[in-house]
């Protein structure tokens, strides 16, 4: 699995939790760039995100996600 | 296949919660009031969509967590003003843990569950003194037993602790009135505890649970506050080849079905097992078959592996109608309305079919395998009661006697020759303390031939009967030729100053259009002149299910005094009420 296809099965997830059919999920994107990317819709998204990769997140990597990015490569790290 | 419960499931529930307006579009209007000591935000959605699912408009209001018990002993509060008819405690099993994990003194760790209980039940009696009605979580079985198989011993443990505390708690809710459990323990064990709880959520944001079995809470809930309300089912109409055996009675013959015998045929039988045990639970059975009614009775009459037999099932409807009409019919013939029907078919053509002609009767999705039925059927959360008495195992019975009756009336010419051919007996009198959970058992059900739908409690009911000066009870049991009807029709009334006031007045729709209406009519007016009373006054609320009681007052000559769109008021002076003649006779009782 590549960075990119990572990128766009979150586009999915995203458009879904965010309620915004427009966005696309970029690596260097963060929370205060998406309108309603807050604490609650936050912890919704890390869940269809393990239920979409088949992954656990630890409580730290829950805490210490700065961007879209981070979230990518834990993602990787975990399926490989 | 889609998993029972998952994060897009919760995510799309969220999102309907989300979506709703705040036009009640002629829905009930509930109000609802969490309080909570875990966060709630998602909760307060999800319950929405979930009451919006069973036809309510939900207003919800969180109060917050850490500042639930100040509003809840403060009168002049938020939680107050916001005038909830129910007050929903959810109790996280996290919360219980910090609390047990900061004693050390082995006393107080053995105690922990009463007292914890003791402050939760304090909350409780505030908000249901004020009139509230309550649900009561308890709580979700610990991961951690500190001491392994033995901790289920001693509160010495954390889930020896909650098991004392969900004991005990139990115990609460069934010794109040106005209150009613919801069963977090059963939910969250069904699935699993390691699933259920997810520390992780828990830690970063107090969670009750993870987010994919918030709908199951809520639903839990919100089926609590229907059955509340009196949508509760009562009758499982039965479908018979693949469902009660396998194969096909018309094909494959008495030898060909499979019943007993392998797995599959032990399956059908511990299906129709369970099936009778709902029916010595109240349950109506009613079987809806395409088939031929000959061929489909020899397999209860002659089969040696049946569990049920013909006397199990209160109404028998085998041809080739289409199922959607013949469970008008069944409705019909037992006056019980469509939406407390259960249909259950293996076929997704026939349950496809009636739920699209007749809505709100429930069809759960069969699972392909008779090994899944009972946990389909149990999963499905149609099965809600709010109280249990013994009377309610005779209640098919009732319901097969009313079926043959159906058939008699046929034969006799005018309506009066029918109800003199019945023999009827009423034992009526002012309310006692054995009948009161039947009483308000009554109350809970009865929607259709219901004057004001108050909906009184038990412990309403008991004031009125400790207080026979202020007020006029009736209870009455009827019983004809073909059987008893138990308790089939409640009235409670006030004294306001020189005029008795009908508070409350409704009847079991089965004993509709017997002579009891008048029966009841003529002891009122009895019970206002002995009483040196000089008028009755009623009213008619209409509650969306009782039109069939909206002429009620003016068929007796009352008076209308006023009338809008949602209450009507009638009055008639005692001096000008005609005694009807009915064809019951009183037992002396």
């Amino acid at each position: 699995m590549t960075e990119s296809d990572v990128l766009e099965r979150l586009t999915k997830i995203f458009r879904t939790v965010f309620e915004d059919d427009s966005i696309v999920a970029r690596m260097e994107m963060k929370a205060s760039d998406v309108k309603r990317w807050d604490s609650l819709s936050h912890v919704d998204m890390i869940l269809l995100v393990e239920e979409e990769f088949g992954i656990r997140m630890s409580a730290r990597e829950l805490g210490a996600l700065n961007n879209v990015g981070d979230l990518v490569r834990v993602i990787l790290a975990k399926t490989a | 296949v889609t998993p029972r419960y998952s994060n897009q499931k919760y995510l799309q529930m969220l999102r309907a919660g989300r979506g709703l307006g705040s036009d009640s579009d002629g829905r009930p209007v509930v109000r609802v009031a969490i309080l909570a000591d875990h966060s709630t935000q998602q909760m307060t959605v999800v319950l929405k969509a979930a009451l919006m699912e069973l036809g309510f408009q939900a207003l919800v209001l969180e109060a917050d967590f850490s500042t639930a018990a100040q509003e809840v002993f403060d009168r002049q509060s938020g939680l107050y003003a916001f005038k909830p008819d129910y007050a929903f405690f959810s109790l996280a099993v996290q919360k219980f843990r910090d609390r047990f994990l900061q004693e050390v003194d082995p006393k107080r760790v053995a105690e922990l569950a009463p007292a914890y209980l003791a402050e939760t039940t304090a909350m409780v009696d505030a908000v249901s003194e004020a009139g509230v009605q309550v649900i009561l979580s308890n709580l979700a079985l610990p991961i951690e037993r500190m001491f392994g198989n033995y901790s289920a011993l001693t509160p010495h443990s954390l889930y020896g602790s909650v098991l004392a505390f969900n004991r005990l708690l139990a115990e609460a809710v069934s010794g109040r009135k106005r209150c009613q459990l919801n069963d977090v323990m059963y939910l969250s064990s069904r699935v699993g505890a390691e699933a259920f709880l997810d520390e992780r959520l828990w830690l970063s944001s107090k969670y009750l649970c993870a987010n994919q079995f918030l709908p199951e809470v809520a639903r839990s809930v919100a089926r609590l506050i229907a059955a509340g309300k009196g949508k509760v089912t009562k009758c499982l109409v039965l479908d018979l080849d693949n469902t009660l055996w396998g194969g096909v009675i018309g094909d494959d013959g008495l030898d060909g079905i499979v019943l007993g015998g392998d797995a599959a045929g032990e399956g059908y039988q511990l299906f129709q097992r369970y099936i009778k045990a709902l029916k010595h639970r109240g349950y109506v059975l009613a079987v809806c078959s395409k088939n031929n009614e000959e061929t489909a009775l020899s397999v209860f009459r002659t089969h040696p592996e049946m569990i049920l037999r013909e006397e199990d099932i209160a109404i028998f409807i085998a041809n080739w109608n289409d199922k959607a009409s013949n469970i008008e019919f069944i409705a019909r013939a037992l006056n019980l309305g469509l939406d407390s029907l259960v249909f259950i078919d293996d076929s997704p053509f026939e349950r496809d079919l009636v739920r699209t002609a007749l809505p709100s009767v429930a069809v759960p999705e069969l699972p392909e395998d008779v090994a899944d039925y009972v946990a389909c059927l149990e999963g499905s959360g149609l099965l809600e009661a709010t109280v249990y008495s013994e009377a309610d195992h005779d209640r098919n019975r009732m319901y097969r006697e009313e079926a043959r009756r159906t058939t008699e009336q046929i034969k006799y010419s005018t309506i009066d020759d029918y109800l003199k051919s019945l023999g009827m007996s009423i034992e009526c009198g002012p309310f006692t303390a054995e009948q009161l959970p039947r009483i308000a058992q009554l109350i809970q059900r009865s929607n259709q031939f219901n004057l004001r739908t108050q909906r009184l409690s038990e412990g309403d009911c008991e004031r009125y009967m400790r207080d026979p000066a202020a007020h006029v009870t009736i209870q009455a049991r009827l019983r004809d030729r073909f059987g008893d009807y138990g308790l089939i029709a409640v009235v409670c009334c006030d004294v306001v100053s020189d005029e008795l006031f009908v508070t409350e007045l409704l009847m079991s729709c089965r004993v509709l259009k017997r002579g009891v209406e008048e029966y009841l009519m003529n002891r009122i007016f009895a019970e206002c002149s002995r009483r040196g009373l000089r008028a009755v006054r009623g009213e008619y609320i209409k509650s969306g299910k009782n039109s069939m009681v909206e002429g009620f007052f003016r068929a007796f000559g009352y008076d209308l005094l006023e009338s809008d769109e949602l209450k009507q008021v009638w009055r008639l002076p005692v001096e000008r009420y005609e005694p009807r003649v009915t064809h019951i006779g009183a037992d002396p009782a």
